[in-house]
């Protein structure tokens, strides 16, 4: 059953394909130049290490043209927790907002912090839903959505992943 | 002056132009800059004995430089005194491979220390600061400062095996084995003078070259982040593992370190609602899968042990994870490594409270200095390492400042004041000792040991031209 949470933007449940594909079909250039200034963290000096964390992944793909193209498209917030931290995304026409707390959301995610790493750098989100290591509430159609927002990609610009010295 | 040591080094080694000695009259800390007369540049132990020879006939301050990059104000020079750049003395003399040492000059960095190993394959390794990666490896060395492999083998003025120095009258000295055999294997058996050079802020000597002991590298290595939220349980996961003897290194840095590497430069001093308190990086070393294995059941079974305290604990979270999920990250990934959020951070201040102390006293430090750092408006930005396995460690405030701005500047100076009175009086003995704190620390240093400081000093420098102003001199 989902969960029925009031999204602070009422119209937002399900964002528009439409919207996505005619964002993507934007020169990129100006939109990647603009990409870390479409995640708004809000009160940066008391926000908390999850925002930060969630600001870098958020950052590093808005980068991307069609993924921006899909944050810019939703109309939704998410809250997120981590341990003890939560966080709201909230996704709007001007970009990604981050604020530290739980505020009202159309989906909710949430785990202990290894276990939110381990989904968004690639290990999936059924098992750990499975497990009960990763719970989720709200529109979960939203969250598969988001999930490649906040999944961490390559970055080309990463030392080696060799051994630390 | 000027042609007396042009005469030694050549006219282009010699500076004096005001622009040229700018660099040279201040470092990071809140110390205030002084002028030099003179930045002289040698590039070999004769011009080093030279120069100090005439420095001793003109009776002119002399004090050595590399980097700079101490967070004390000791390499800022006397009034009117000469600096002695020794940043071009860089050649790596030896690495002995079977003995597992090196021979190098003050001008070698930790980049090229590492370089060097890494070029020609050698399978040791050494240790590296938090300083930045064209830090002096001897200046560390003397100076007694840390690395990430202080847990196993203490500071790094314990790896020396041997030194050479030039005296206050330009003579040259070699201590440890070196005095007899062509090996620099240690500091035994002879009567170890080392010490006499070890600590002392180059106002003894000036120390030209130096053998220090390396390490093996192992071929696997890992570094996992530990999330912690409460001093007690960050540090009681710290002392038992110390006791396992697994871990290379074992660093803890406070909540505001992650939020300033992520961007965040001046984070509100209290911690959010909710998150982490302290950060572990714990470093494991093996030579086999199974080493590993065995080493990171013990770090989990550690961990677990101390969560059922009652202390809440994460669990272990490898480098390459949180990397991808934030590049900013990677400041911890490889070592030497350049803090920018320290270094260049626009204010260009960056100033400490760095101490030797009692692992068994941590928290205790941790909350009085953390009171302290708040009510100055400063995030406590807290570093800390367990040392020469867990029979001391290191604690440290760290504060970074705007240096244009005088009014912060007073307030940073007020900050370290506290600070050092309540490590003081808490057990803790502050390293790479600026000379403000010395003089606060006097009246309490034992008088035995001044007294015995002092006629040192005389018999080393009885013009009192090496490095003046630092300990009291």
């Amino acid at each position: 059953m989902p969960d029925r949470s009031t999204a602070r933007e009422p119209h937002a449940d399900e964002p528009s394909v439409g919207a996505d594909r005619a964002l993507a079909r934007r020169p990129a250039e100006p939109l990647a130049a603009r990409a870390a200034e479409l995640v708004i963290l809000h009160e940066p000096e008391r926000m908390n290490l999850l925002g930060l964390l969630m600001r870098g992944l958020l950052a590093a793909n808005l980068e991307e043209p069609a993924l921006r193209a899909r944050a810019l498209g939703l109309r939704a917030s998410i809250h997120v927790r981590a341990g003890d931290m939560h966080v709201t995304l909230r996704f709007a026409e001007d970009g990604v907002h981050i604020s530290a707390g739980a505020e009202a959301s159309n989906a909710r995610v949430s785990g202990d912090m290894k276990a939110l790493l381990g989904v968004v750098t690639g290990a999936g989100m059924i098992g750990p839903v499975l497990r009960g290591r990763v719970r989720i509430g709200g529109n979960p159609f939203l969250l598969l959505r988001v999930l490649p927002l906040i999944r961490a990609r390559a970055h080309a610009s990463l030392p080696p992943a060799k051994e630390p010295s | 002056m000027k042609a007396a040591l042009a005469a030694i080094v050549g006219a282009d080694n010699v500076l004096d132009a005001a622009p040229d000695l700018a660099p040279y009259r201040e470092d990071y800390c809140e110390a205030d800059p002084v002028d030099p007369s003179l930045v002289v540049l040698a590039t070999k132990t004769e011009e080093v004995q030279a120069i100090v020879r005439l420095c001793a006939e003109r009776q002119t301050p002399i004090t050595p430089r590399v980097a700079g990059s101490n967070v004390g104000g000791l390499a800022l020079p006397a009034p009117g005194g000469l600096v002695l750049d020794l940043t071009r003395m860089n050649r790596i003399v030896s690495v002995d491979e079977a003995d597992m040492y090196a021979v190098i000059e003050p001008g070698v960095t930790q980049a090229d220390l590492k370089r060097h190993l890494v070029e020609h394959d050698i399978p040791l390794t050494f240790g590296f600061s938090l300083a930045p990666p064209d830090t002096s490896v001897l200046a560390n060395c003397l100076l007694g400062g840390l690395t990430n492999r202080s847990l196993k083998y203490g500071d790094q003025s314990q790896w020396v095996s041997g030194l050479e120095v030039v005296l206050s009258d330009g003579s040259l000295v070699r201590t440890g084995s070196w005095a007899l055999s062509d090996s620099a294997f240690g500091l035994v058996p002879f009567p170890d003078v080392s010490g006499l050079f070890l600590g002392w802020q180059a106002t003894t000597g000036i120390t030209t070259r130096m053998a220090f002991q390396l390490w093996p590298r192992h071929p696997l290595n890992k570094r996992l982040f530990v999330l912690t939220y409460s001093a007690h349980g960050t540090f009681e996961a710290v002392r038992r593992l110390c006791r396992t003897e697994l871990c290379d290194d074992i660093g803890g840095l406070s909540w505001p370190s992650a939020k300033m590497m992520m961007g965040v430069k001046h984070p509100y001093p209290e911690p959010a609602s909710g998150e982490p308190t302290f950060f572990l990086y714990v470093d494991l070393t093996a030579g086999s899968e199974a080493e590993m294995s065995l080493k990171e059941r013990t770090l989990e079974q550690t961990l677990a042990d101390v969560r059922h305290l009652g202390e809440r604990i994460e669990e272990p979270l490898d480098v390459a994870t949180l990397l991808r999920v934030n590049p900013a990250l990677g400041a911890f990934a490889e070592f030497p490594v350049e803090l920018e959020f320290l270094t260049n951070h626009g204010g260009g201040g960056l100033t400490w409270i760095g101490t030797y102390g009692p692992l068994s006293r941590f928290e205790d430090g941790i909350a009085a200095g953390t009171e302290i750092m708040v009510r100055h408006g400063f995030p406590p930005l807290i570093v800390t390492r367990p040392m020469r396995g867990g029979h001391y460690g290191v604690l440290r405030f760290v504060a970074i400042f705007d240096k244009k701005d005088a009014a912060e500047i007073e307030r940073v100076k007020k900050l370290n004041l506290e600070l050092l009175e309540m490590v003081t009086a808490k057990g803790f003995v502050m390293y790479k000792t600026p000379p403000w704190a010395w003089e606060k620390l006097r009246g309490r240093i034992d008088p035995g040991l001044l007294a015995l400081m002092e006629r040192t000093k005389r018999m080393l420098d009885p013009l009192g031209i090496m490095n003046p102003g630092k300990l009291g001199y």
